[in-house]
C-alpha cells in the first residue's frame, strides 16, 4: 500500500506555507515562502496576488520533494487563508484588477463610518451579525468598485470577480481561466459583511447597502464541500477543504464542542471560542462568526475576540527599542526580576481591539519609577498578552454565559514559558499546548481529509490531538485581583490618547 | 578564536587550566593567547580569582553558551516531531551550575498525566542528557569534576574513572543512553545540540521507561536514529539565520 498524505496550505499574512501530514496528523514536511507586502499610502497594505499565486505553485512541489513523495500519494489539498483580504481579477485573463487589499489596510475607514451613521447600521448587524468595521471584507470590495477605472462596468458584464485568498486560489488551481471553478467557504464569506449570517448565503440587502454587484460573488460552500478538482499544481487531487486561518486553528485545536476555546499566539492574538449550532450575539464586543460547517450538519458558530498587538510588542522591543537581539531575549530578562515591579504595558498601538474597541486609545507604560528596570519592562510586555487575553476570556464567559475551563493555545509565542505561567496564572484556568502548534495548516488538512475521507470522523481527529505541555495556575487569588485592578487602571489611562 | 568561543560558551568566567584543557592547548600557549585578547580588549581577567571571560559576548561569538530561551524557541518544532514520532516525552537539557538543567518538556504523547519539568535539575551522571554535556561541553565537564557522584540506584556511575570511560564512549558514538541510573524503571538517549566550532550547547533526548526505549538490553536503533536526527536538525536550527 502507498502511503498517502494530506496536503495543506497556509496562505497567511506574511507567508504562504505547504505542510504535509500523516495519518496521525503529524506534520511530515513543511516548505514556506513569504510574499512582499505594499505600502502606498500610510494605513494602507497590499498583497501582489498574482505573486502569491506564484509562491504557492512553488511551496507545494517544494513540500512534496521534502518528504518524497509524489502527486499520487496526497489523498487531497486543504487550504486556509489570512481573512478578510480582498481581491478582483478578470475572469478571461487571471489577472488582477488590483493589488490585494489586506485585512490591515485602513483605508475603507471613512467608507465604514458613513455606513456606521447610516440607515443600514441595524441590518448590517442582525443581519451580518457584524458591526461595520474596515476589519472586513466588503467595503474592500466597495472601495475597488469606486476607484478601479472601469471596475463597475466589468462586473455589470460579469468579467471581474471578487474573492478573498481561498477564492482566488481554488480558481487558480482548478485552471484560471480554462475553467476556474469561483467558490468561497462558510467562514470566509462570514467576514465578508454582506452574508446572512445564519442562512449562510448573500443578502441581497446587504449587497444593496453596499451597492456590490451579486454577479462578481463566488458561491458560498460548506468547508468540507468545496468539490473541486486540482488541474493543476496537484492535477487531479481533489480540494477538500477550505476555510479561514482562525477557524482552521479551531478546527486543529479540535474544538469540536461548544464551549472549547483556543488562542493563537502570533503578531496579533486570536481567541475563539465554539458556541455550538446558533449564533451567540455579543454584547461585549466580540465577533460572532461562523467556525465551520460539515456536510449535512448545521453550522458550527464561534465567538471571536482579536488582540491587535501581542508578538509585536516583542518585535517593538526588539526593533524599535533593540532592547533584545532576538524574540526569544524577551523571556531571559523578564526572568531577571520576579514581578512587573508596578510597571504596565498597555500595547493600544492603533487602538484597541476586542473587547473594548477603543480606537481613540495610544500605547501607554504606567507605573514607572526608577526601581523599574528592562526585566520588569520585559515582563510588563508580557504580561500586556496576558491581560488582553484575560479582557477577552472575560468577555466570552459573560456572551456565552459558560465559564471557560481550560485555554487551549498554539502559535510562536507559546514557545515562551513565562507567558504561558503568566496566561494560566492570570486566566485561573490550565493553559495547554498541543503536541503540532501549527494548528492552521492542520486544520485545513484535517477539513479537507474529512471529506476525502482520509479521516473518518471528529473522534478519529481528537484522538490524534496529544497534550505536549501543560501549565497550571499558581498565582493566589488576591494577588490575580490585585494585578488585574491595575491592568484595567493602565488601560483607562490610555483611553483618548489618540489626537485626533 | 577559538579561545573566545570556549570562553564565549561558558555562562561564567574560566580558569586558565580550563581554557587550556578545552581546547588541549599548553598552559603557557593558552596563556599568550589570553594575554593578547586581554591587551585588545576582547577578553576581561577577574582581579580577584584570575578567571577570565569574553568581555561583552558580541552576537557572532554567542551561540556558543546560548540562551536557553532562544535554544527552545528554535528546537520546539523538532522536538515536538521527535516526541510524536517516537511516542515518548522529550527532554532539552543545557548545562547548569552543577547539574543539568531541563529547559524544555515535551510530554509523552500516551495521554498519562504528566507533570511539567521545566527548571527541574538533574544529575549529569545519571542521565543521558547530562552525560552527553559531559562528553561535548568540555569545559562544564573540567568543572563538574570535583563534584561527587551520588549514587541513585544499583547502577549508577559512581566511579570517575568509569564514568570518564564511559563518556568517551559517548564521545565516540555520538550520542548517549542510561538505563536504571537515576531510577529503577526509567531510560534515556539523548544527542548533543552543538553551537559554533562543534561545541556542545545543549542536549535533547527521550525519557521514558526502560521497557520502551531499550530491548534485550540494548537501546531501540529506531529510537537513536530519531535522537541524532533531531539534534542534528535543532543544530542546523541554530546555524541558520535568525
Amino acid at each position: 500500500m502507498t502511503e498517502s498524505y494530506v496536503a495543506a496550505v497556509d496562505q497567511g499574512t506574511t507567508s504562504t506555507r505547504c505542510m504535509l501530514f500523516d495519518r496521525a496528523g503529524r506534520m511530515v514536511s513543511v516548505a514556506q515562502l513569504e510574499h512582499h507586502h505594499h505600502y502606498p499610502r500610510p494605513g494602507w497594505v497590499e498583497h501582489d496576488a498574482t505573486e502569491v499565486w506564484r509562491n504557492v505553485r512553488q511551496v507545494v512541489p517544494w513540500a512534496l520533494r521534502q518528504a518524497g513523495v509524489g502527486v499520487d500519494q496526497v489523498a487531497t489539498l486543504g487550504l486556509a487563508n489570512q481573512r478578510e483580504t480582498t481581491v478582483v481579477w478578470d475572469p478571461r485573463t487571471g489577472v488582477p484588477y488590483a493589488r490585494a487589499i489586506t485585512w490591515q489596510d485602513t483605508r475603507t475607514a471613512d467608507l465604514v463610518a458613513d455606513l456606521r451613521s447610516g440607515p443600514h447600521v441595524e441590518l448590517f448587524r442582525s443581519v451580518s451579525g457584524l458591526n461595520p468595521d474596515p476589519y472586513f471584507a466588503g467595503p474592500r470590495l466597495r472601495w475597488l468598485l469606486d476607484h478601479v477605472p472601469g471596475l463597475r462596468e466589468r462586473a455589470a458584464e460579469g468579467n471581474a470577480l471578487f474573492g478573498t485568498m481561498e477564492t482566488w486560489l481554488v480558481w487558480n488551481l482548478t485552471g484560471g481561466p480554462e475553467g476556474g471553478v469561483h467558490v468561497t467557504d462558510v467562514t470566509n464569506a462570514s467576514r465578508t459583511m454582506l452574508m446572512d449570517l445564519r442562512r449562510l448565503t448573500w443578502d441581497q440587502r446587504l449587497l444593496d447597502a453596499l451597492d456590490v454587484p451579486a454577479l462578481m460573488l463566488p458561491a458560498i460552500r460548506g468547508n468540507a464541500e468545496v468539490d473541486a478538482k486540482c488541474t493543476t499544481l496537484l492535477p487531479g487531487v481533489s480540494i477538500g477543504g477550505a476555510l479561514g486561518d482562525q477557524q482552521a486553528a479551531l478546527f486543529g485545536q479540535t474544538c469540536f464542542d461548544a464551549g472549547e476555546a483556543k488562542c493563537t499566539y502570533g503578531t496579533g492574538a486570536f481567541l475563539l471560542t465554539n458556541v455550538g449550532d446558533q449564533v451567540v450575539e455579543s454584547t461585549e464586543g466580540l465577533v460572532p462568526t461562523v467556525a465551520y460547517q460539515l456536510p449535512g450538519q448545521p453550522p458550527r458558530y464561534a465567538l471571536e475576540g482579536s488582540i491587535a498587538v501581542a508578538g509585536s510588542l516583542v518585535q517593538w522591543l526588539r526593533d524599535s527599542l533593540e532592547m533584545i537581539s532576538s524574540a526569544p531575549q524577551v523571556e531571559t530578562i523578564a526572568r531577571s526580576v520576579e514581578d512587573n515591579g508596578g510597571c504596565y504595558v498597555v500595547p493600544a498601538f492603533s487602538g484597541l481591539f476586542a473587547p473594548r474597541w477603543r480606537a481613540d486609545a495610544r500605547g501607554v507604560i504606567v507605573g514607572l519609577t526608577s526601581y523599574v528596570d528592562k526585566g520588569h519592562l520585559a515582563r510588563a510586555v508580557l504580561e500586556a498578552t496576558g491581560f488582553q487575553t484575560r479582557d477577552v476570556v472575560n468577555a466570552i464567559n459573560a456572551d456565552s454565559g459558560q465559564r471557560l475551563t481550560r485555554l487551549k493555545v498554539d502559535g510562536g509565542m507559546t514557545a515562551n514559558y513565562l507567558l504561558m505561567q503568566f496566561l494560566a496564572d492570570v486566566l485561573d484556568v490550565p493553559v495547554e499546548r498541543p503536541m503540532v502548534t501549527e494548528t492552521v495548516c492542520l486544520g485545513a488538512a484535517y477539513m479537507a481529509g474529512l471529506a476525502a475521507g482520509f479521516w473518518a470522523d471528529l473522534e478519529t481527529l481528537r484522538k490524534n490531538w496529544h497534550l505536549a505541555a501543560r501549565w497550571e495556575p499558581h498565582m493566589e487569588a488576591a494577588r490575580r485581583e490585585q494585578e488585574t485592578r491595575q491592568w484595567d487602571r493602565a488601560v483607562e489611562r490610555a483611553y483618548g490618547w489618540s489626537p485626533s | 578564536m577559538a579561545v573566545l568561543r570556549v570562553l564565549g560558551s561558558a555562562p561564567h568566567p574560566l580558569t586558565l587550566q580550563e581554557v587550556s584543557d578545552s581546547l588541549d592547548l599548553a598552559k603557557a600557549t593558552a596563556h599568550g593567547i589570553l594575554a593578547t585578547l586581554r591587551h585588545v580588549g576582547l577578553v576581561d581577567q577577574d582581579r580577584r580569582t584570575g578567571h577570565y571571560q569574553v568581555t561583552a559576548t558580541p552576537d557572532w561569538l554567542h551561540g556558543g553558551g546560548i540562551d536557553p530561551n532562544e535554544l527552545r524557541s528554535r528546537a520546539m518544532n523538532w522536538a515536538d516531531r521527535l516526541a510524536a514520532t517516537t511516542g515518548e516525552a522529550v527532554l532539552i537539557g543545557v548545562p547548569g551550575e552543577g547539574d543539568v538543567e531541563v529547559v524544555h518538556h515535551v510530554f509523552c504523547p500516551d495521554g498519562s498525566p504528566q507533570r511539567m519539568m521545566y527548571g527541574d535539575r538533574l544529575p549529569a551522571h545519571a542521565t543521558a542528557l547530562g552525560k552527553v554535556l559531559l562528553a561535548f561541553t568540555r569545559w562544564w565537564e573540567l568543572r563538574l569534576r570535583q563534584l561527587p557522584l551520588q549514587r541513585w540506584t544499583g547502577l549508577t556511575i559512581t566511579d570517575r574513572d568509569a564514568l570518564a570511560q564511559h563518556v568517551e564512549v559517548v564521545r565516540r558514538r555520538g550520542y548517549a543512553v542510561e538505563v536504571a541510573e537515576l531510577h529503577p524503571e526509567r531510560a534515556g538517549i539523548a544527542a548533543p545540540i552543538r553551537g559554533f566550532g562543534g561545541l556542545g550547547v545543549g542536549a535533547i533526548g527521550l525519557s521514558g521507561p526502560a521497557d520502551r526505549l531499550f530491548a534485550d538490553r540494548a537501546p531501540r536503533p529506531a529510537l537513536v536514529q530519531s535522537v541524532v536526527a533531531a539534534a542534528r536538525a535543532v543544530t542546523a536550527q541554530l546555524e541558520a539565520p535568525r
